[in-house]
């Protein structure tokens, strides 16, 4: 069934196109919120909550945006209700030290060295940089897409994918060099 | 074309945002110039990293584990409504604080009733106080300033309190003991009669039945003195007054003492209608 009419039958009642609806999303909706809150556990939660918006508001969806990008809405919203509710003390734009759980999910992420590098640069970058690059490169949406996931203009988007590489690029520089301090 | 310039078309062109002539100038940039070339590699080698990122996977199914959740919300919203209608005991954190400031405003009315009713009680005491204080002035002033004897007010009579009673005044109390006595005085008056011995033979059989009032024998008393207060028993009353527990034989008396009255005042009644009878004979022999 086409994701189009599987969201015209869940916003018309029909409870089991709602739930594959939210099957067919959830793996996408999990790996945003891995990639931006960098840890399973958080994620997971952010996943649930997201589901639950989706599940209840779906009736508030129009087909004016791809259903892609207003998901991706939902998950960076409550992203950033996750990193407000947290209230760090260190900034994350300061001090980007992630302390990687170990649990299965990440342990294969960890058989890479590359993939490692590249995680821990992301995870140094600063939010809203790290949402776009997630957007771009995990969910693959177009420089407008994002804009319009974000609610940001388009010009901002693109210089905050510009500069969230160049950091990346930066920081993997220093990492192949000696470490990333 | 500045650095700045060349960056953006780097960037874009990872993006595959540029035009095929916009990718051939930049190209034509890069190839002569090799820090801009190391620049792009750099860059590009960024963009492969993050595409070949791992497709992270949740460990379990999240739909599966909300899905009861929501299921519940959607099918019985009237749970959503009591678990509501729960919280709203914290409106019980109101009634607790509305019940407490009630109960202070009782304790409150209390504490003034309390102290308007001390006050009155107080009040009462003083005016008596004052009453019988200036009373017993009068008694050790008065003799000492007009010069006569000094009097025990002990071996006095009892000052009566009130206006000084001359004749009794009608009471609609029932008559208890002094019936008796009003029954015998009758009984004198009258002079010796068939009946009247009967009577009081009964009255005094009567009294002798109920030998634990010791009341003082009207015979042996001459009609002139006045008449003594009843002596009561000493024992005191275990009930309030008009509330005592009446016993058997008390309402026994009562009601003999009442039928004794009424043949009393019938025969004085006969008597007097013989004595006008008699009256009027003589007159009519006159």
């Amino acid at each position: 069934m086409q994701e189009a009419e599987l969201i015209r039958k869940a916003q018309s009642g029909d409870h089991d196109a709602l739930v594959e609806l939210l099957r067919s999303i959830e793996t996408s909706v999990y790996r945003s919120a891995y990639y931006i809150l960098g840890n399973e556990q958080d994620a997971l939660d952010a996943a649930q909550e997201v589901l639950i918006r989706i599940y209840r508001k779906l009736d508030t969806y129009q087909e004016k945006a791809k259903f892609s990008t207003w998901v991706q809405r939902i998950v960076s919203n409550v992203c950033m209700d996750k990193f407000r509710a947290k209230k760090e003390t260190v900034s994350i734009e300061e001090h980007e030290l992630i302390i990687p759980d170990r649990n299965n999910v990440e342990d294969e992420i960890l058989l890479t060295g590359l993939s490692n590098d590249i995680q821990e640069a992301i995870g140094k970058l600063p939010r809203q940089y790290r949402m776009v690059v997630v957007l771009r490169y995990l969910e693959d949406l177009s420089y407008q897409e994002i804009a319009e996931a974000l609610d940001l203009p388009l010009n901002t988007v693109k210089s905050y994918l510009f500069r969230a590489r160049q950091q990346l690029q930066e920081l993997l520089y220093d990492y192949q060099k000696g470490g990333i301090g | 074309m500045t650095n700045e310039e060349i960056w953006e078309w780097m960037q874009r062109d990872l993006d595959g945002d540029l035009s095929p002539t916009e990718q051939d100038a930049l190209f034509n940039l890069i190839r002569k110039d090799s820090d801009l070339q190391l620049k792009y590699n750099r860059l590009k080698t960024v963009s492969q990293q993050l595409e070949q990122l791992p497709p992270v996977v949740p460990s379990f199914s999240i739909v599966d584990s909300i899905l009861p959740r929501l299921e519940s919300a959607a099918a019985v919203p009237a749970a959503s409504s009591t678990l509501n209608e729960e919280v709203l005991p914290t409106l019980e954190v109101k009634r607790k604080q509305s019940s407490p400031s009630v109960s202070k405003k009782w304790k409150k009315t209390n504490v003034w009733l309390a102290s308007i009713g001390s006050t009155a009680v107080a009040a009462c005491l003083l005016i008596g106080i004052m009453f019988t204080g200036s009373d017993g002035k009068k008694i050790e002033a008065d003799p000492y300033q007009q010069g006569s004897e000094a009097v025990n007010p002990a071996l006095k009579e009892a000052p009566i309190l009130g206006p000084p009673v001359q004749s009794p005044p009608p009471s609609t109390n029932p008559p208890t003991s002094n019936s008796q006595e009003e029954d015998k005085k009758a009984t004198q008056n009258t002079g010796t009669t068939k009946k009247a011995p009967a009577k009081n033979t009964s009255s005094k059989s009567h009294q002798n039945n109920s030998n634990k009032k010791p009341v003082s024998n009207p015979a042996q008393t001459k009609p002139v003195v006045p008449p003594k207060p009843v002596v009561r028993d000493p024992k005191p009353p275990a009930f309030p007054y008009g509330v005592g527990e009446e016993s058997d034989k008390d309402s026994r008396d009562r009601d003999s003492d009442s039928e004794d009255r009424e043949k009393v005042k019938s025969k004085d009644k006969e008597k007097d209608k013989d004595n006008d009878r008699k009256k009027d004979r003589e007159n009519d022999d006159d």
